[in-house]
């Protein structure tokens, strides 16, 4: 029997079939064909490239992070954009720029007194309801807003002229009610503006806000006599006096929230001879205080006079040193006797009333000497120094006892 | 470029390796004939005896060979270099085949175990290479026979074998021992 391998029948089927193979090149050439489009059923199966795979899934993936990224920086700079500017003036005068969402962008100064209201005062970020909140406690705490000074004016500027006047009214609304809740009451002049350049380099000038610079070009809009150098200097809450004695009222240029009181010639008389009155009585009260520190001071500096007159008196007087007596040692003094010098004996506390107990007599028979542990000597003194003067202890306590 | 190598096992002594350049296809498509004849002798034989080795029919395996062939110059601009052209000839191959093998099944009357046709040998000079040749058409299943000749015609490996057959590895190794195991227990006694 033939031992058949497997390489026998693989070298033989290889040539059993390579005698069948026709030949058949050339006739299958000149074949007509057609050009395949790449759906045909024979193609089935064919794998496809995953280079071409790969491009079109990278580009994909490209497409949509570019999407992703344009739509975040969509939002970003929608988050960004200034939506309002809110203008407050009562002498301290800031602006706020929020967004959409009513958050504050930016917080601004405008004159000495606002930066001494937003000093330590990060407000970017926060809710205008907050930052407002915020600004007029901090005002209230500086002395700004009182309850004779209680009024306020806001100016909005939108370019949504609905926004504007929504936001102006709401906003109106909601600082009376902190004024109330500060001061016991409040007056809100509001109004929307339109701010341009022009007004922008007046407020500059004039240390306010555009807002305030645009209720002023309004005045004087309606009346030429009025300029910008003398009513910068009023104070907002004699501004409804002031008009009125020009013939103009206030309530004709903004909306008025809150205590319309103020608007009355006589209640704003009384409330600027009420304001002038809280400043005489503050006046004074610091005044009084003022003397009252010095008198204490002042009493304050007489006792201690007395204290170190009467400490030099006691002071006893210096003996000059011809006069010190050196005392020679007594060669007979027995240091056993007066008891500065303990020296037990267990029979001596058998006799006598010991002074000590019987526990430490027995500490003391444990008490080894040549303990390393508790063996000190000269030489575990760190500097010779501390020897010298640990001797000169020695010699001062032993002067003393001299004594 | 070489992206292919079959290597054919003929024996210790002769170790035969198809190299196809797969820019072969760019040249056909473009209309070289040189081109095409270059890759019908090197693969003609390859592709003969795996269509043989489904249809059992020597007419049959002829004109699916040649039906390859003109699909291959059809969708030879169509070809996407992977390193492997082999595997997309067989991949037309097969699927010829498949659809000649489905239309005969459903226009005969006979039966699948009926259809186990041994190829007409007598064109085969050597003895031993046509009892081995019929004994494996007669013995082995249709599987079998196509792995053995696949991995013995083509060289293809037997991991590139279950892809191209769309059997797990598993199955290949154990179809081809198989095979082979029933072919020498066979022929041990036949020669």
């Amino acid at each position: 029997m033939k031992k058949i391998t497997d390489s026998y029948l693989k070298t033989h089927l290889k040539h059993a079939l390579a005698q069948l193979v026709p030949e058949r090149a050339e006739i299958i050439w000149k074949m007509p064909i057609e050009k395949a489009s790449g759906e045909e059923w024979y193609l089935d199966g064919v794998r496809k490239p995953k280079r071409h795979m790969g491009k079109v899934i990278s580009i994909m993936t490209a497409t949509v992070a570019a999407c992703l990224v344009i739509c975040l920086m969509s939002v970003h700079m929608l988050s960004q954009r200034i939506s309002a500017t809110i203008y407050l003036d009562v002498n301290p005068s800031v602006e706020f720029q929020i967004n959409q969402k009513e958050k504050v962008l930016q917080a601004t100064a405008n004159n000495q007194d606002g930066e001494t209201i937003l000093e330590d005062m990060d407000l970017r970020h926060t809710d205008l309801n907050v930052a407002l909140n915020a600004v007029l406690g901090s005002m209230v705490k500086h002395g700004y807003l009182s309850e004779a000074q209680n009024m306020v004016l806001l100016s909005v500027d939108s370019k949504n002229p609905q926004n504007a006047n929504a936001l102006c009214n709401r906003l109106s609304g909601e600082i009376e009610s902190c004024l109330d809740s500060l001061l016991g009451t409040g007056t809100v002049f509001g109004q929307e503006v339109q701010v341009d350049d022009k007004l922008i380099a007046l407020a500059e000038k004039y240390d306010m806000t555009p807002g305030k610079a645009f209720l002023l070009q309004s005045l004087m809009e309606a009346n030429p006599k009025l300029n910008y150098e003398t009513m910068s200097d009023i104070p907002l809450h004699q501004l409804p006096s002031y008009l009125n004695e020009e013939g103009m009222k206030l309530q004709d240029y903004v909306y008025i929230t809150g205590n319309q009181d103020v608007l009355d010639d006589d209640t704003a008389e009384e409330t600027e001879v009420k304001a002038s009155e809280v400043e005489e009585e503050l006046r004074e009260e610091t005044e009084e205080d003022a003397a009252e520190a010095r008198e204490e001071a002042k009493e304050k500096a007489e006792e201690t006079a007395e204290k170190l007159e009467e400490a030099s008196e006691k002071k006893p007087e210096r003996v000059p040193e011809s006069e010190i007596v050196q005392q020679e040692p007594d060669a007979n003094y027995d240091d056993t006797n007066d008891g500065s010098i303990e020296n037990y004996s267990s029979d001596d506390l058998e006799d006598n009333d010991p002074i000590v107990s019987n526990e430490v007599i027995e500490a003391s028979d444990d008490y080894d000497d040549n303990d390393s542990s508790v063996s000190a000597s000269s030489d575990d003194f760190s500097s010779d120094d501390e020897a010298s003067s640990l001797d000169e202890e020695n010699d001062d306590s032993d002067d003393s006892e001299d004594d | 470029m070489l992206v292919f190598a079959a290597v054919v096992n003929d024996g210790p002594q002769n170790k035969e390796i198809i190299e196809l350049d797969e820019t072969i296809f760019y040249r056909i498509g473009a209309g070289d004939k040189e081109a095409f004849c270059e890759l019908y002798a090197k693969t003609s034989n390859a592709i003969f005896s795996y269509a043989l080795s489904i249809l059992r029919n020597q007419q049959d395996a002829e004109d699916a060979m040649q039906e390859t062939y003109l699909k291959i110059r059809s969708a030879a601009h169509l070809y996407q270099p992977e390193g492997k052209p082999m595997a997309w000839v067989f991949t037309i191959a097969r699927n010829i085949c498949l659809m000649k093998f489905r239309k005969k099944k459903h226009a005969s009357v006979v039966s699948f175990e009926e259809m186990q046709e041994t190829p007409d040998c007598s064109k085969i000079k050597d003895r031993e290479d046509r009892i081995v040749l019929e004994t494996a058409f007669r013995i082995l299943t249709h599987e079998e026979c196509q792995i053995i000749v696949l991995h013995a015609v083509t060289g293809l490996k037997h991991r590139e074998i279950s892809e191209l057959l769309q059997l797990s590895l598993s199955t290949v190794l154990s179809k081809y021992n198989r095979g082979l195991k029933k072919l020498r227990k066979q022929l041990e006694e036949e020669l």
